[in-house]
């Protein structure tokens, strides 16, 4: 008993500092910004009112137009970004390919540069005069340069190609090192059965990653779902609210409109409360198959 | 048991050490994401009250563009010999969500003694932080100033702001495409809109284009509400959209350059200021401040010229507006309110000679209504083939209409954008103003 005390104990000491910093840095902000979205007011002049935050975010139009469009943006590009992340990890994986170094480096690189640069140079790309606009003139693809950034379906398609372009890379990584976890003798025995390489990959390879899709995909969605500079630099909400997104409605209620700091306080929770139910969602659907 | 002490030492000093040096910061309970990239000089501590005598004690200022109001600063620092300038320069949504933080977190230390704030911006934060920022009425002659930016830097009827530089709206443009399209110098004068946009398919036919035109950017309408002397909002603060013949006329006008295609689209600033550089668009419609934009390309020098901007057809509509332009605050609760006060009096708000220096050296209009005759405004400009723009600017920003901006502007804005693309797209104009209205009522609660 005194023995298990003391590993206790021991542990306790070893993350009291990160705890208490946690505590001071996470936690309690956290609980003083849900009394901060029990307040009404303008800037200053902060009155307690109840939940009154959290019925006008039910009725606000902008509100649930940034939640959809989010929301679009984290169903269509994490499938597709984690997909590709999987496919070139497992090619990457391969033992006999010749500047492995290099290739890893490259797809990675993107995650790295800075993410206000990275969106002015896509909005460059995709401008009136843009490299894209160009080419598709040359080749009669169109006849007049399209305004991609001005068109509410271009404008969010624009978004998630920049998403994709710069986080494959990073998940490649996870999935990279979840492979080099496999034992090699499973692969053998599965080629010694005749197994083709799609089978491997569908039958071995994917269960066998299930926990690291599963926190790859946590990842990506609480990271999309607080998605805001790509948004500001390259289209800066879009043409009216079509690719505006929640953390923008909420720097726009707090720094850009007359500040409302008790709103934009609720609107986070809002962030909070979907972060959790597709949290517990994902965990269902990975979780029951899993023994 | 003797491993354990040290570790638990060590885990209390380092919590220590990182609460000491967190105890300074400005924490903000919002869980908004900041992008503070700001070069701060750290302000020396200066006592309240007065050091002693011969101590020169330091004034510091939050503002953005340090070649126009860095300059400013510099050339009125020169000018006030009890006190040093700190100029602190960051973007200007930087200065903006800055001055928020620091004043809604309540802390005062890291709060500056004087902040530039843009006129539109400034009613807002005067009504979220009362008793922030110093009343200047004691201090300052506000009829000294045009009357249009008197109603900009007040709030309840007190002062707080002391005007500094105007964004009194001219139409520059082309003068050789114009002359090419078959027009003279005096029939650009006084133009109505609708024989503005007929200018576009003259020039068209010629293989120029008129302007920009941004269908996400209805910055423009400010220039025209102004103009008729109207706003988004009416003088009690209440939405004015759908009874307001002014903007029906601009949102006519934003549809006809949308389907027109003598405008050239562009997307954001760079492809705005690339257009203009270029030479394919003739004629931009914005405040002063585009000067320095315009004058960039400096093959153009020679060919440009400034005339008054465009009337809409409504009742009350003039010739003449505003975009933009800001004025300087003096924080109550900074080091050094008074002797900021004072600085700003003798200056930028008494001081005629810093009026004509900032107008020689970089094309600088204030609107101090006493320095309207200074010398330098006589200087023909080469750029604009020797016209004497700025004497033009300054006649024209004393008659500028006088309009009370309200506290909502970037709600209005954002509220109309967002039924802007059903209207170009053809839907019915009324029925999407009135969808404008509940949007706008919903945001400003």
């Amino acid at each position: 008993m005194i023995k298990k005390k003391r590993y206790a104990l021991n542990g306790w000491s070893m993350v009291l500092a990160a705890s208490v910093l946690v505590l001071v840095f996470s936690y309690i902000p956290m609980i003083w910004a849900f009394i901060l979205s029990l307040q009404t007011g303008k800037g200053a002049n902060l009155a307690f009112s109840g939940f009154a935050n959290y019925e006008r975010l039910l009725k606000d139009t902008a509100f649930w137009t940034a939640i959809g469009n989010t929301l679009l943006y984290a169903l269509i590009h994490i499938p597709i970004m984690l997909i590709m992340a999987l496919i070139v990890a497992v090619l990457l994986n391969d033992s006999k390919l010749k500047l492995r170094g290099f290739y890893r480096t490259c797809i990675f690189l993107p995650c790295v540069t800075s993410l206000v640069s990275y969106s002015i140079l896509f909005k460059n790309i995709f401008g009136i005069d843009g490299i894209v606009n160009q080419v598709l003139l040359k080749c009669n693809a169109i006849d007049q340069a399209m305004p991609f950034l001005l068109d509410d379906k271009w404008a969010k398609l624009v978004i998630i190609v920049a998403l994709i372009w710069r986080y494959s890379g990073y998940y490649m990584i996870f999935y990279l090192s979840a492979l080099q976890n496999i034992d090699k003798s499973v692969y053998e025995a599965a080629e010694v059965d005749g197994c083709s390489f799609f089978q491997s990959f569908f039958k071995i390879t994917v269960p066998l990653l299930k926990p690291i899709v599963y926190l790859t995909s946590i990842m990506a969605l609480n990271s999309t779902l607080q998605l805001f500079d790509e948004v500001v630099n390259l289209t800066n909400g879009g043409p009216g609210n079509a690719t505006r997104t929640i953390s923008q409605y909420i720097y726009d209620l707090s720094f850009n409109y007359v500040p409302s700091y008790g709103y934009s306080a609720a609107v986070s929770y809002v962030v909070l409360v979907l972060v959790v139910i597709l949290t517990v969602i994902q965990e269902r659907i990975t979780g029951e198959k899993n023994e | 048991m003797k491993r354990k002490l040290p570790l638990v030492l060590l885990a209390i000093i380092v919590v220590m050490a990182s609460s000491a040096g967190c105890r300074g910061d400005s924490g903000t309970a919002d869980q908004t994401k900041e992008k503070i990239q700001s070069q701060e000089v750290e302000t020396e501590d200066e006592t309240k009250s007065g050091g002693a005598a011969g101590e020169v004690r330091e004034i510091t200022v939050w503002a953005w563009d340090s070649a126009f109001n860095g300059y400013a600063m510099e050339e009125a620092d020169k000018l006030y010999d009890d006190a040093k300038i700190n100029f602190v320069e960051m973007s200007k949504a930087d200065c903006l969500q800055k001055l928020h933080t620091a004043l809604a977190s309540g802390v005062t230390d890291s709060l500056p003694d004087i902040v530039l704030i843009g006129d539109l911006s400034a009613q807002g934060y005067l009504m979220s932080y009362p008793g922030a920022f110093k009343s200047m009425d004691d201090i300052i002659n506000y009829e000294d100033f045009a009357s249009y930016k008197r109603e900009a830097v007040s709030y309840d009827k007190v002062g707080y702001g002391v005007p500094f530089d105007t964004g009194v709206a001219g139409l520059f443009y082309r003068t050789d495409y114009i002359e090419e399209a078959g027009y003279t110098l005096e029939d650009m004068q006084d133009l109505t809109w609708e024989e503005y946009l007929e200018i576009g398919v003259k020039l068209k036919e010629n293989g120029h284009l008129l302007q920009t035109f941004n269908p996400n950017d209805i910055g423009e309408f400010q220039i025209m509400l102004q103009s008729a002397g109207t706003w988004y909002t009416d003088d009690e603060g209440l939405v004015n959209f759908a009874k307001n013949a002014a903007l029906n006329e601009c949102f006519d006008i934003f549809k006809e350059l949308n389907e027109s295609d003598y405008c050239k689209v562009v997307s954001d600033w760079g492809e705005f200021a690339g257009a203009i550089n270029s030479g394919e668009v003739a004629c931009v419609i914005r405040g002063s401040w585009i000067s320095p934009t315009i004058m960039a390309e400096e093959s153009q020098s020679g060919k440009w010229a400034l005339a008054p901007i465009p009337k809409l057809s409504v009742e009350g509509a003039t010739n003449r507006s505003n975009q933009g332009g800001s004025s300087w605050y003096v924080l109550n609760n900074g080091k050094n309110a008074e002797l900021a006060a004072d600085f700003l009096a003798e200056t930028f708000a008494g001081n005629n000679e810093l009026y004509n220096i900032l107008l020689n050296n970089k094309n600088i209009i204030g609107t101090y209504l006493p320095a309207s005759n200074v010398e330098a405004l006589d200087f023909g400009h080469e750029f604009y083939g020797e016209q004497k723009v700025n004497k033009e600017l300054q006649e024209w920003l004393e008659e500028v209409p006088p309009v009370n901006t309200g506290a909502f502007t970037s709600e209005a804005q954002a509220a109309l954008l967002a039924v802007t693309p059903n209207i170009l797209a053809g839907q019915d104009l009324t029925e999407n103003l009135k969808e404008a209205v509940v949007q706008f009522e919903q945001s400003i609660q």
